[in-house]
């Protein structure tokens, strides 16, 4: 307790110090890290740093749960009723060998509720906003580093919970969970115990998501380095920052339907449960609810949560496209304002998820409206990329092939978006497959790949080892064809009428024919060579942490204020507090003998005001 | 030889499936009744063999190969069991012809048959060996039917077995307010018949499986090889099969058309319904279907004792104790509100509570020892088909294995005409039964 | 290094390619469609296709060119710039004029499929309720109204005219259902405790062998998959109303011992040695 109070004293005081711009404070404070204990250091940890490892790790090892979900999902959809693999062996030996259909509902619930709530949300946020925001804005830990704590042990009752319902008869009623179907326990197999815990798991996350969060916006607020000013602040640190906000505002809505439909399944509320109803023969309860708000509830977060898994993405992929096109980022300002565009549109969006749903049509038509605007910012990023990659110098490295890749896949995703907008296109394409390739276009095309580059990008300031370059292109390249060879194929069968969650679509004349059938077939092919590329990358993250090269301190020679601490850096990150004289971008500037210009350099007053009218700054 | 002799004429049927007979694939195999293992015959080893054996011999020692044998009076001898067909050493595909009833045209398709299209549209619930037990099973109310007893609740010929045309209707249609599906869009005619054989198969060996535990439970384990010879076996499936044949037979058709449904027959019907009546036979339709016909009659446990054990999965001690509390609670504040509490009559000891609520949960269970609930009336969904000749029969014979009982004997043919244009007419019309006297606390039906 | 960028190229002319493709199969395409409305929302589906397919077009060409062009190579040196207001004035100003142009030039169908005051005046041809996992529909009988005694009760059988506006009224029993009809391009959820009228037609007739199909589009359950119903249109009102008769027929059926027939709807055809 003591040592802990010692730490939390002297962090204060450095804490302080930025306040008065008395910078060079000489504090070591990382020397106090070598005191602690093993647990305090590495498990019950205050360090920003290893709370992000911590998210990061658990989120991959949930990537592989739900990755293995999908494919179980893929081979029934590929060839149904077949027996599966492993599974057909352990679990349906009395069951003729087959999927029991319920299971099949579990499967994509609980491979759409890991990926959002348990992979990338924890990995764009937990892990890289944990891990970059102090390094980035030069401070030596978060705001409240114990609430930082926190929000990383709050998901493990959630981790625990989600896995313990497996066990108990995971949910069904979608990653959606709409009422009525997930209101009472008999209304379907996975509406019993399970779909409880799903919404104990869901609120353990919101929680951690909302500590992490308040957090996020008074790091970046108060805890900036001198001379960081907004504006100078890294593309990552933005985009954390506005997605912080997103989820301190649209959290509380999703909290309180979570609570309303526990209430439903538990106390026997009628929040969602409509008058004079049952489900699959059993009582009908009193009623009065209406079903339809659970979905205005549910989509208030849920759409702005969209953005929560993109946003953060496109901030680490703008770092990293500038700095391997060794070029300034093209549009500093418009990008910052287009991502506070779509944080913004994002809230008067989430109707478009319901243009079939019975909500008035004249309110979908303005939801329309809304969102369309909302595909503004994002083509706006988009060109500011191009416009960024145009005229420079491309290093394809591994990050940035996946950051490529982002883009490339993210104007898909975008693209595909416009047709769902379209509210008279959207009522054919609305619950088919279109949709789930669009999802996967933006959520695994975008925020997988943007993950993907984040990894190998910052993998040698994590760990002080740099991963195997050659490892890194393979399994990319891999990733990259089949990923599209896996959800390119998805808008087709899309377009022609597949719908979603079917565990079996061949009992329908339109889809029971050999180009459907072939085009699943080859999606399945696909997606078993995706889930295959990750093995190399879980590969090459394991080997190079124990046997990788040691990294430099700055071994991609980029700007930003982490590139500046050790690697890996230690418990304080910084020897002394920096200063900031640059921008974070200022790469290939004129004059310089060196194509980059770290952000604690200053110019010479002479370069400065020979490149002024540059926009140097 | 007998067991050549036996197997010569039979019909042995090979199963291919798709994703069949690949390295990951499970065997499949059927259950046994616990008959088999237990009760008589528990530990007889040697006679569960002799059983066991015979049963093989007999429908084959899985789902993917079937054997049939001779005088099983399965259509085409079995054959659209299966999609290849093993007669003698010769191994072909089952064909059938479709006509186009508009074109005219003639197609050949190449059958999927019974057990490739069961497993894929019914084994789930009803089980690999058509106990009801299939995974999805657990999570449903009404249970899955088990076949294997070889009693159906639907059916045009009383006690007996189902014509194919009763099975073929539930197939179609399904069965309204259970979890039974219609699959007349999902299926062709073709493929709906063979499923129903197959239904039919294993309907017959399970039962045959029963037969032959009843057999075994009376002989002696050093006489299992005489006793349970080849012959006693297709004796045995003989008497199953030809109760299956017989049954198109057996149909039961009103003597008498439709009395006319107009205001004075519904009339007469709901004085029948309510036991009114002043002339003909009497019938007790209120002790389970209720005054109101919600079917919440005295003879059948308390609906709410009935919905928390099977919806909310309590058990039926929880739910004794739930509702007893609540019943300490009204009852309290009774008093409370009463002018002279003395005048408010005692509340029923909980042990004399329990101990009635209890033996009304045993008698409200069917033949499977499912839990049962009487139809509510006023719904407008019937099980066994809203056509009226549905509801005569239902009326007429009764419902197998539930506590529905025929009322034939009963009332005259022109009352259960009465009571069908009733029960028609009554979900358009439910104020029929407001002021319907509570039924007498006696009454309770037996079947 | 440079070849990297083939990758990206390569991918997006395989998509354009496919997309090439993809109308001149049938199976890659939107399912043949049959309604008034539908041709309109497929106008705006390849509206829509054009103006993304050129916008994607243009945008890989530039992906392309800056990720092939601008490789590092010795001696080269980056262009140090920070961007410039006026090509972001162009490319925010235009793709919002796009945006705003097809919102707008939607609304007008999406009224007309949608919005309830576009509802044709014409006799619901049926109620149509959902439940796990069956489609139940009620027509109204004789007296030409619903919800009394001779009203016909089919399970996953919807029937109506060629060439008429059919409208339903759409229910759902226990959870949510959509009801999706592929060729006609409609789709609305069935919400318990809502009824919601649900219009459409078509211009071609179907069978019962060969019908057009209605499919669920909300996940309802384990059974979801199962809700399937036949769609069949009927050539004429007179065909229509025969198929009503003869269906109340059966549905009135008392099967009189002198009267017998026979139950089977469905024959056995053959099927031994062919």
């Amino acid at each position: 307790m003591n040592t802990e109070h010692a730490h939390g004293d002297s962090h204060g005081s450095a804490a302080n110090d930025h306040g008065h711009g008395d910078h060079g404070h000489g504090d070591h404070g990382h020397g106090h890290g070598h005191e602690m204990s093993f647990i305090r250091r590495y498990v019950f940890s205050e360090d920003h740093k290893v709370i992000g490892l911590q998210f990061m790790f658990s989120g991959l090892i949930f990537f592989i749960i739900g990755g293995l979900l999908a494919l179980a999902i893929r081979w029934q959809m590929a060839w149904p009723w077949s027996s599966v693999p492993i599974l057909s062996r352990t679990l349906w030996a009395d069951y003729g060998s087959r999927i029991p259909p319920e299971v099949y509902t579990k499967l994509f619930t609980m491979h759409g509720t890991i990926m959002i709530f348990f992979v990338i949300i924890p990995l764009l946020n937990g892990a890289f906003g944990n891990f970059l925001i102090p390094l980035m804005i030069g401070a030596r830990d978060m705001a409240f580093p114990k609430l930082n704590m926190f929000s990383y042990w709050v998901m493990w009752p959630g981790f625990i919970i989600i896995s313990y319902s497996f066990l108990v008869g995971a949910p069904a009623a979608g990653w959606t969970s709409y009422p009525t179907l997930a209101n009472t326990p008999w209304s379907d197999p996975g509406s019993q115990f399970g779909q409880t815990l799903w919404l104990l798991a869901l609120l353990c996350v919101g929680i951690s998501s909302l500590m992490g969060s308040v957090n996020y916006m008074t790091t970046i607020i108060m805890l900036r380095a001198p001379g960081m000013k907004m504006f100078r602040l890294p593309m990552t640190v933005w985009a954390m920052f506005i997605t912080a906000t997103l989820q301190a505002f649209a959290l509380p809505v999703l909290t309180s339907a979570l609570i309303m439909q526990l209430l439903d399944r538990v106390v026997g509320t009628n929040f969602f449960t409509p008058y004079d109803w049952s489900v699959a023969n059993g009582p009908s309860g009193v009623g009065g609810g209406i079903p339809l708000m659970w979905q205005h509830l549910f989509w208030f977060y849920s759409h702005p949560a969209v953005y929560i898994m993109i946003l953060p993405a496109m901030g680490m992929v703008s770092d990293i496209i500038s700095t391997f096109s060794r070029k300034p980022i093209f549009g500093y300002k418009p990008m910052v304002f287009a991502i506070a565009g779509i944080a913004g549109l994002g809230f008067i969006v989430w109707g478009h998820h319901m243009f079939q749903t019975g909500m008035n049509p004249a309110l979908g038509a303005t939801f329309m409206l809304s969102t369309m605007m909302i595909a503004l910012p994002s083509a706006i990023k988009t060109f500011n990329w191009l416009g960024t990659m145009w005229g420079g110098r491309i290093h394809y490295t591994t990050p940035m092939l996946n950051a490529m890749a982002f883009v490339s896949m993210f104007v898909i995703g975008g693209l595909s978006g416009i047709f769902m907008a379209a509210t008279p296109v959207d009522i054919h394409i609305h619950d088919t497959y279109f949709i789930v390739a669009h999802i996967h276009y933006v959520l695994f095309g975008g925020s997988m790949f943007g993950i993907f580059g984040a990894i190998h990008y910052w993998f040698p300031k994590m760990f002080g080892k740099m991963m195997n370059d050659k490892l890194g292109k393979i399994h990319f390249f891999l990733s990259f064809i089949a990923f599209n060879g896996t959800f390119f194929v998805m808008h087709i069968v899309g377009l022609h009428g597949q719908p979603r969650r079917y565990a079996d679509y061949t009992g329908f004349d339109y889809l029971n024919n050999p180009g459907i059938i072939g085009m699943n077939q080859f999606m399945t092919y696909s997606a078993i060579m995706l889930g295959a590329a990750q093995l190399l990358l879980i590969y090459n993250f394991i080997s190079s942490l124990i046997a990788g090269p040691k990294a430099e301190t700055n071994p991609w020679h980029a700007n930003t204020l982490e590139w500046t601490a050790p690697s890996p850096p230690p418990h304080y990150n910084f020897e002394t507090i920096p200063t900031v004289y640059n921008a974070p971008y200022e790469y290939s500037l004129p004059g310089l003998d060196k194509d980059y210009l770290p952000q604690t350099e200053r110019l010479s007053p002479e370069l400065a005001a020979a490149t002024a009218h540059l926009g140097h700054g | 030889m007998t067991s050549r002799l036996l197997l010569t004429p039979a019909v042995g049927v090979l199963l291919l499936l798709s994703g069949c007979g690949t390295i990951w694939d499970a065997p499949v195999g059927y259950s046994e009744s616990p008959k088999l293992t237990g009760g008589e015959l528990k530990g007889k080893t040697k006679l569960q063999k002799a059983v066991r054996a015979q049963l093989d011999k007999l429908y084959g020692p899985n789902p993917r190969d079937i054997r049939v044998f001779p005088g099983s009076g399965l259509f085409n001898g079995g054959t659209s069991l299966a999609n290849l067909v093993k007669e003698g050493k010769k191994v072909r595909e089952v064909k059938y012809e479709v006509v186009d009833s508009i074109t005219g045209k003639k197609s050949i398709k190449t059958q999927h048959g019974g057990y490739s299209l069961y497993r894929r549209h019914c084994l789930h619930c009803h089980g690999v060996s058509g106990d009801g037990a299939g995974p999805t099973a657990p999570y449903l109310y009404p249970r899955p039917r088990d076949y294997r007893p070889g009693i159906f609740k639907f059916t045009s010929t009383g006690l007996n077995k189902p014509t194919r045309d009763d099975l073929r209707k539930t197939l179609l249609y399904g069965i309204a307010g259970t979890s039974m599906p219609a699959f007349d869009a999902m299926l062709s005619a073709d493929e709906i018949d063979q499923v129903v054989e197959y239904v039919v198969f294993l309907s017959m060996r399970g039962e045959t499986e029963l037969g032959l535990i009843d057999i075994a439970s009376t002989v002696d384990e050093k006489d299992a090889a005489t006793e349970l010879s080849d012959e006693v076996g297709l004796d045995t499936a003989k008497v199953v099969a030809n109760k299956w044949v017989q049954a198109s037979n057996l149909v039961v058709d009103p003597p008498i058309p439709r009395v006319i449904a107009d205001e004075a027959s519904v009339k007469r019907g709901r004085e029948l319904y309510l036991g009114l009546n002043k002339t003909g036979g009497k019938v007790e339709c209120v002790a389970c279907h209720g005054p109101q016909a919600h079917g919440d009659g005295p003879s059948f446990v308390d609906k709410t004792v009935f919905d928390k054990v099977v919806f909310w999965e309590k058990s039926i001690d929880e739910a004794i104790d739930e509702i007893y509390e609540h019943m300490i609670f009204e009852h309290e504040g009774k008093v409370e509100a009463a002018k002279n509490p003395k005048d408010v009559p005692p509340l029923i000891a909980k042990k004399e509570f329990a101990a009635k609520v209890k033996k009304a949960w045993g008698e409200s269970l069917d033949d499977w020892q499912n839990p049962l609930r009487p139809a509510n009336l006023t719904l407008g969904r019937y099980k066994g088909g809203r056509r009226p000749i549905d509801l005569y029969w239902r009326i007429a014979n009764g419902i197998n294995g539930a506590k529905m009982p025929g009322h034939a004997s009963a009332i005259k043919p022109e009352q259960i005409w009465d009571l069908v244009n009733f029960v028609i007419q009554l979900p358009y019309d439910p104020n029929m039964l407001e002021n319907a006297p509570p039924p007498p606390a006696a009454a309770v039906a037996e079947r | 290094m440079r070849n990297w960028s083939l990758l990206y190229i390569v991918m997006a002319v395989l998509s354009v390619i496919v997309c090439i493709y993809a109308p001149f199969d049938p199976n890659w395409r939107l399912p043949p469609n049959v309604s008034t409305t539908g041709r309109e929302v497929d106008h705006l589906f390849e509206l829509i296709m054009g103006i993304t397919g050129l916008t994607f077009v243009g945008v890989s060409i530039a992906f392309g060119i800056a990720a092939w062009k601008f490789t590092d190579a010795p001696g080269r040196k980056a262009k140090y710039m920070h961007g410039s207001q006026r090509l972001e004035i162009v490319w925010t100003v235009i793709p919002a004029g796009i945006l705003v142009f097809i919102a707008l030039y939607q609304m007008g169908t999406w009224t007309k499929i949608k919005f309830r005051s576009e509802a044709p005046r014409v006799q619901p041809i049926a109620e149509v309720s959902a439940r796990q996992f069956q489609w139940l529909m009620v027509y109204p009988g004789p007296d030409g109204r619903l919800h009394t005694p001779d009203d016909l009760h089919t399970v996953n059988d919807l029937h109506f005219v060629k060439g008429k506006p059919a409208l339903i009224y759409l229910k759902s029993q226990d959870v949510i259902h959509s009801f999706f009809l592929p060729q006609m391009r409609i789709k609305q959820d069935a919400l318990p405790g809502m009824t919601i009228p649900v219009w459409f037609d078509s211009d071609t007739a179907s069978t019962s062998e060969h019908p057009f199909e209605l499919v669920c589009a909300e996940l309802c359950g384990w059974g979801h998959y199962k809700m399937r119903s036949k769609v069949v249109v009927h050539e004429t009102q007179a065909e229509f109303d025969e198929w009503v008769k003869q269906s109340l027929k059966e549905q009135n059926r008392d099967q009189l011992k002198s009267a017998k027939t026979t139950t089977a709807a469905v024959e056995h055809k053959g099927g031994e040695s062919l």
